[in-house]
Formats: C-alpha cells, sequence, structure tokens
C-alpha cells in the first residue's frame, strides 16, 4: 500500500514548521504551508478553560 | 442551554437584524438619561483623574462648545469641582468615534432595529486632523460643531426624515464590496449615503448654499459615514444583550477610552471586562511618531466585533496601504480572525475571499483557547489634549479583558 502511495503524484499538506515543506519542495514535491503554532496559553488560563467546560454541558 | 446553541441564537439576532438610519434630534431630547450636566464619552467607565489627554481635550471642548466655559482654565474648574457627570455613550444606547463625546445640545443620528425595534444613537463626524474626538478643542474646531448644530443638521434632519428611513446594512454591505472595511474606510459608504440621501436634499425646504455646503462635508470627508456604521453595529449589540442569552460566550460590545479597553460578553449581564489599552502601531503623519500617540481609544471597534474594521481588512486594500501594510497582511489577519469567531456573516461577503462571509461572533473561549486577540484598526490620536490626529493603525484587544470575562463566569456559574 505504502509503496503505491509513492508512485502517485502527491499533494502534500505541512503544519507548522516550514522546513519540513521546503525539504519536499526542493525535491519538486508540491507542498502547501499551513502557518499553524502551539498556542501560547499559560496554565492559569489552561484552567480557567478547564473551568469552563460546565458551559458544554447539555450539548 | 449549552454553549453552542446559545452562540448559535446570538448569530441569528446578528445575521436577523435589519437596521434603518430613522432619523435625527438633539441629544438632550432623545437620548435616554441625557441631561444638562452628563458628557458621555467612549469606552467603559473613566473619571475625569485618569482620562488620557485627547479624551480630556474633548470634555474641555463640548463644555466650550455648551457655552458652560469660555477657556481651558474655566472648564477644568467647572469639571473640578464635581458639577459635570461622566458615563460611557454605550450606558445610554450610544456610540462615538476616538474620544466619543457626547454634550446635551449635539446633534446625534437615530438608527433603528427594525428586526428587535431598539433605538441606537451617534454623532456626526467633524472631519479630519483638528478635531473635538482627536482631543482638539480650538476656535475652530467649536466653531465646526456650531456650524454642525445650527447648519447641517437640521438639513440632514428633514433630508433624512423625508426618505423615510436609510437602509444603512445595505450601504454597509455594498461598501464592503466596494473596498471599505467600514471602520478605517469609508469612502464608499459615505459616497452611497450621499447618493441615497441626494434626492430628497434636493427636495427639502433649505437654504440652497447651505445644502451646497453639507455636500461639501460629506464629499470631503471619507470617513463621515463611520459613525452610522458604528451606530449600526451598537443596533445588533444591543439587541443581543436585551435577549439576555444566558452560556453564551460572544462578545458583544468592545471599546476603550484612551486609558482602559472594555469588552462585554453575551452570557454576562450589563458587565465591563476592562485592561489597560495598547498603544497602535501604524503609520504617523509627518512631524510625528509613536512619542506622540495616546493609547487606543474609542467606541469604533464596535465595528470589529461585528465583523467589520480588522475582521473585513482582506476587503479593503487602500487601507491596509494606509496603515502601513500589504494587500497579503489584511488577507492573513481576516484569515486569523476565522479562528476566533464562531460563524460567517451571513450579509457581509467579502469578494477575495471568493464571498466568504466575514468572520463574525468573537468566542472568548476560542480567543483564549488560541491566544489570538482581536485585530482592530483605528486612528491615533495625540497623547496631549488640543492637539489632533497623528496617523492610523492596527491594534489588539487586551487578553486580559478576555480572561477576566472568564473568571466572571466561572465565578458567577
Amino acid at each position: 500500500m505504502l509503496s503505491n502511495l509513492f508512485q502517485e503524484e502527491l499533494d502534500i499538506i505541512n503544519v507548522g514548521l516550514e522546513g519540513f515543506g521546503s525539504d519536499l519542495n526542493s525535491q519538486d514535491f508540491k507542498v502547501t504551508q499551513v502557518d499553524w503554532r502551539v498556542p501560547n496559553i499559560s496554565d492559569e488560563t489552561k484552567l480557567l478553560l478547564k473551568q469552563l467546560s460546565f458551559l458544554d454541558e447539555g450539548e | 442551554m449549552g454553549r453552542k446553541e446559545a452562540n448559535a441564537k446570538v448569530m441569528e439576532i446578528i445575521n436577523g437584524s435589519e437596521i434603518q438610519l430613522i432619523g435625527m434630534g438633539i441629544a438632550k431630547d432623545v437620548v435616554p438619561g441625557m441631561h444638562k450636566d452628563l458628557i458621555m464619552h467612549a469606552g467603559p467607565p473613566i473619571e475625569w483623574g485618569r482620562m488620557c489627554g485627547p479624551m480630556r481635550g474633548a470634555v474641555i471642548g463640548a463644555l466650550i462648545y455648551e457655552g458652560r466655559a469660555e477657556s481651558e482654565e474655566a472648564a477644568v474648574k467647572l469639571i473640578e469641582s464635581g458639577t459635570i457627570k461622566f458615563e460611557p455613550n454605550h450606558e445610554h444606547q450610544t456610540v462615538g468615534p476616538m474620544a466619543g463625546v457626547i454634550s446635551p445640545s449635539m446633534p446625534v443620528f437615530i438608527m433603528k432595529n427594525m428586526t428587535y425595534g431598539n433605538l441606537t444613537f451617534s454623532n456626526i463626524n467633524e472631519g479630519a486632523g483638528k478635531a473635538l474626538r482627536f482631543g482638539s478643542y480650538g476656535e475652530d474646531v467649536v466653531n465646526r460643531l456650531h456650524w454642525i448644530r445650527d447648519s447641517m443638521y437640521p438639513i440632514l434632519k428633514d433630508a433624512i426624515a423625508l426618505s423615510g428611513g436609510i437602509d444603512i446594512r445595505t450601504i454597509v454591505t455594498q461598501a464592503l464590496q466596494m473596498g471599505d472595511d467600514n471602520h478605517n474606510r469609508n469612502k464608499a459608504s459615505t459616497a452611497l449615503f450621499l447618493r441615497e440621501l441626494s434626492k430628497y436634499l434636493v427636495m427639502i425646504e433649505q437654504p440652497k448654499e447651505e445644502v451646497y455646503k453639507v455636500c461639501e462635508h460629506l464629499e470631503k470627508i471619507d470617513m463621515f459615514n463611520v459613525n452610522l456604521v458604528m451606530a449600526m453595529c451598537k443596533a445588533i449589540s444591543d439587541a443581543v444583550m436585551n435577549a439576555n442569552i444566558e452560556g453564551s460566550t460572544i462578545v458583544t460590545v468592545m471599546s476603550r477610552n484612551g486609558t482602559d479597553f472594555g469588552i462585554k460578553v453575551s452570557g454576562t449581564g450589563n458587565n465591563w471586562f476592562t485592561a489597560p489599552a495598547n498603544i497602535p502601531d501604524g503609520l504617523y503623519f509627518p512631524g510625528y511618531s509613536e512619542k506622540d500617540a495616546a493609547p487606543d481609544i474609542g467606541d469604533s471597534c464596535i465595528t470589529e466585533t461585528y465583523g467589520l474594521g480588522g475582521f473585513s481588512l482582506a476587503a479593503a486594500p487602500a487601507i491596509v496601504q494606509f496603515i502601513g501594510g500589504s494587500y497579503q497582511d489584511g488577507v492573513n489577519i481576516t484569515n486569523e480572525m476565522y479562528e476566533i469567531t464562531v460563524a460567517e456573516s451571513s450579509f457581509l461577503k467579502i469578494p477575495n475571499l471568493d464571498f466568504k462571509g466575514s468572520p463574525v461572533g468573537i468566542d472568548i473561549i476560542k480567543v483564549l483557547k488560541t491566544g489570538i486577540q482581536p485585530t482592530i484598526t483605528t486612528g491615533m490620536a495625540h497623547k496631549d489634549p488640543g492637539v489632533g490626529q497623528v496617523g492610523a493603525g492596527i491594534v489588539k484587544a487586551p487578553m486580559k479583558c478576555f480572561e477576566e470575562a472568564a473568571k466572571y463566569m466561572v465565578e458567577n456559574r
């Protein structure tokens, strides 16, 4: 299955660090870059979000 | 009711509100709670002692305009006597750009949410540069305000009355497709408003020379319509607030007074959640720099709260250049705002995003989860009273406001 995959034309999506995408790009693969970063949120905010989960009850 | 259901109900109100400009009046006659000693201002509540320079300048100018003081010194003395009261526009169904100062005898537009029945108000835009809303209070500024009240107001009032009501939402919708973000660029919407009004302006019984001057004012002031757009957004905001939808986490108000940035959130009653206002980042007029700028100020980011301004920047390449960015910056900012909103507008369509609806319904949960702060396009006022506008740029809503709103929801569950 995997060997078949690499014989087809690949549509590659690279999420986050651009280096992985540019390496493939330099080998003539078509790469779509998704600008994504790990959210920069504090431990206090994480706790707040956990406490707010009561709002999702009843869904 | 769960959060998603509550937020969907808020979106029904936002997308379903038809808004019309139905008339004009003098603030003390039409704005609920206005009285002879009240000065209303932009942003969350603030007392004289904490006001920034441009807001102080605008208050001084308003007292001179009202005939309550003849000089800066006399105005300050009157304020310090405790006679003058200060309250936010937002607590009186009203909004005003920059300092947003509205005094009893100022004329205001009257906007109606035709779907939900509530009324809102906004003042008349004076123009760029040295203007009361940027903290200027010189003789030329006060004279222009008197001309607006004595000459412009009766003409606009008669023309609007003759029109039977002007559909502002349709004008904003069209203007977005003509390159306006409807916050910092209102060139198209002002032109569309004048086009709508022109046939009534020629029909009213007013001196032709004065009607000409009114048309000239509208022709020269590209930002004229921002006050109407803001009142439209406020009419949506108040309809959401009046519905009091428990469990909703959607921001209904963002506003700043030049000292504090404040937000209100649908499921938290009428509380303000505040944090120190940020300094905008942008382009300065010749002779000015970031050292001259006051912190972020004005009720005008009610436009971002409802999918305009920074949220629709992809639709407004010209304004991106004006504030020092590229076309792609505008697209990136709009795309980022989809990450913190719950829906796409059903009527604000962005042509260069293949007519995708603009991002609308800022969810405090999404803001906290992603760490993405709402982006606002804004004018910049000089930090000192009496100087005026020094540039335009973009600014972020402080994260602390959203954290404070979340804490309130946890503590009052």
